[in-house]
């Protein structure tokens, strides 16, 4: 391969795959801080509730700006990622591309629901059902905008699966299909207000945010292994399962 | 050992024998002849052991040990939760 | 692992042969779970309102149901056969049984699609009640199996033509294996959805 690792930015590189482990736990730590976990506000949620929630402190806007900035730190992981993905593709880099740009939308269609939540919690006072619209907007825009992030779970297993040049093991990509697949369906919560299926039900949020989680810590964590294992001149892939 | 190829052809016709038996259950119920619990979790049951052939003889899966172990796992587990929940 | 080629089309019986390989059926058995909680959550809901479910299980049509079922498991028998054939390098062949298994999968998404328009004409919906809300959304993610597993069919099949490089077996067999899984999917949704609420 051309363009091999120099000190520093294998130090960087390293840094950007670390920061898959942390943006779990920096987004959790804002959504723990806010009292957005461990239980969200409903697609039920009447208007007194959800103004109740954001008027019931500083600590509401303060937690989920600190989520957001956990969430930023899905950008070096899309990095990093796209690095890995263009040292294995042989050829003209199209997988990688669609990887990078798919992945890029998924994190400011992340961020952006962040920020409206802790807009919402900044002028409580205001009328309810403006309360109201900016709480459903930021949950609606967290949960369904689920195709970029598919695409790109599609794009990396298909690099994953099809090439034998990527530094990066089979099981991950099998692990981007079914993540990719637990967010499928999420479209359906502009259904429903109640049950499983509504945007804080057991199979759109909590399974999504589970799968996001393990995404988030596998990708990172595979890639360090990818770069210390090049580094001591080693060949990463320890072969088909 | 049987000829390569009817064994597969066996399973599917018996597959194919079991769904018919299942559909005569649930109308067995229709009729009263057994309560809807029965039925029900009869033709559950029914239809996780047809779709331990399908992963047995199907998905060939009989020879894999381990994968197959898996299989056998999620598929008592999930037939047995689906039972007590018919049943509860 | 090796040595199950070129035998006539029989397989090596040895004590691990495994098709395929394993990661892929370990993300099988994964995209199973989640349609394990979809059942979980059905039958739990199913219990606390059994005579409302029922009423409305009584709507949908079980003959077609019925006849989807067997359509899915002749599909799926072609596909067995067509690893056969592709296994021993009868390359006509397997492109011949997965005609039949796209046959199939076609006669399945064009009933499931009347069966849809049916219940829809009757005035059940995503959102009429809780029983159509999980028929919908089982069958409907369900259905995406059997477009995503024909996709993968064709590319199989489109592969085996004349003058074209063909996957190989172990390709083959993972393709193989998501449509058997679509198969066995539908045998436990019929069971649950169709017959078990019917009953």
């Amino acid at each position: 391969m051309t363009r091999e690792l120099t000190g520093t930015s294998r130090r960087a590189l390293l840094a950007c795959a670390w920061c898959g482990p942390l943006t779990v736990v920096v987004a959790f730590t804002g959504w723990l801080i806010a009292g957005v976990l461990p239980v969200p506000l409903g697609a039920s949620s009447t208007a007194g509730e959800v103004v109740d929630f954001y008027s019931s402190g500083a600590h509401v806007p303060m937690g989920i700006a600190l989520a957001s900035i956990g969430i930023s730190l899905v950008i070096p992981v899309i990095a990093a990622i796209t690095y890995v993905m263009w040292l294995g593709e042989p050829g003209a880099p199209v997988l990688t591309s669609i990887q990078a740009v798919s992945g890029t939308a998924t994190t400011v269609l992340l961020l952006v629901p962040m920020l409206l939540m802790a807009s919402a919690g900044f002028r409580p006072e205001r009328p309810a059902e403006l309360t109201v619209l900016l709480n459903d907007t930021a949950w609606l825009l967290f949960i369904t905008p689920v195709g970029p992030f598919v695409i790109q779970n599609v794009a990396i297993a298909t690099a994953i699966l099809s090439t034998s040049t990527t530094p990066l093991p089979r099981w991950l990509g099998f692990l981007n299909l079914w993540v990719g697949f637990t967010f499928t369906f999420d479209v359906i919560a502009y259904a429903f207000h109640d049950g499983p299926f509504a945007w804080h039900g057991l199979l759109i949020f909590w399974l999504a945010l589970t799968s996001y989680a393990i995404w988030l810590v596998a990708m990172g964590l595979t890639i360090r292994h990818v770069i210390v294992a090049r580094a001591a001149g080693r060949d990463p892939i320890p072969g088909v399962a | 050992m049987t000829k390569p190829h009817s064994r597969p052809r066996n399973v599917y016709i018996g597959l194919v024998v079991v769904t018919v038996i299942s559909l005569a259950v649930a109308c067995g119920a229709a009729h009263g002849l057994l309560t809807a619990r029965v039925a029900a979790t009869t033709a559950t049951v029914l239809a996780f052991a047809k779709a331990r052939f399908v992963v047995l003889d199907f998905m060939e899966l009989r020879h894999a040990a381990r994968v197959r172990s898996y299989f056998d796992a999620w598929l008592a587990v999930v037939c047995l939760g689906c039972a007590v929940l018919l049943l509860r | 692992m090796v040595g199950h080629l070129g035998r006539h089309g029989s397989i090596a019986r040895s004590a691990e042969h495994v098709p395929a390989e394993r990661g892929m059926w370990l993300f099988l058995l994964a995209d199973m779970t989640v349609f394990a909680l979809f059942f979980g959550a059905y039958l739990w809901e199913f219990g606390s309102a059994r005579d409302e479910f029922t009423a409305d299980a009584a709507a949908l049509p079980v003959p077609v149901g019925f006849v989807n079922t067997l359509v899915l498991l002749t599909s799926s028998f072609l596909v067995v056969r067509a690893v056969e054939a592709h296994r021993s390098g009868a390359f006509d062949r397997a492109r011949r049984f997965l005609g039949g298994t796209l046959a199939g999968a076609g006669t399945f998404t064009g009933l499931k699609l009347v069966e849809y328009a049916l219940e829809i004409a009757a005035g059940h919906g995503l959102t009429t009640s809780t029983f159509f809300m999980y028929y919908f959304v089982i069958t409907g993610v369900h259905l995406m199996h059997v477009a995503i597993g024909t996709t993968l069919l064709v590319a199989w099949q489109r592969a085996l033509a004349p003058g074209k490089a063909p996957y190989g077996p172990r390709w083959a067999e993972g393709v193989a294996g998501y449509w058997h899984m679509v198969d066995l999917l539908w045998l436990i949704i019929f069971s649950l959805l169709y017959i078990g609420s019917y009953a």
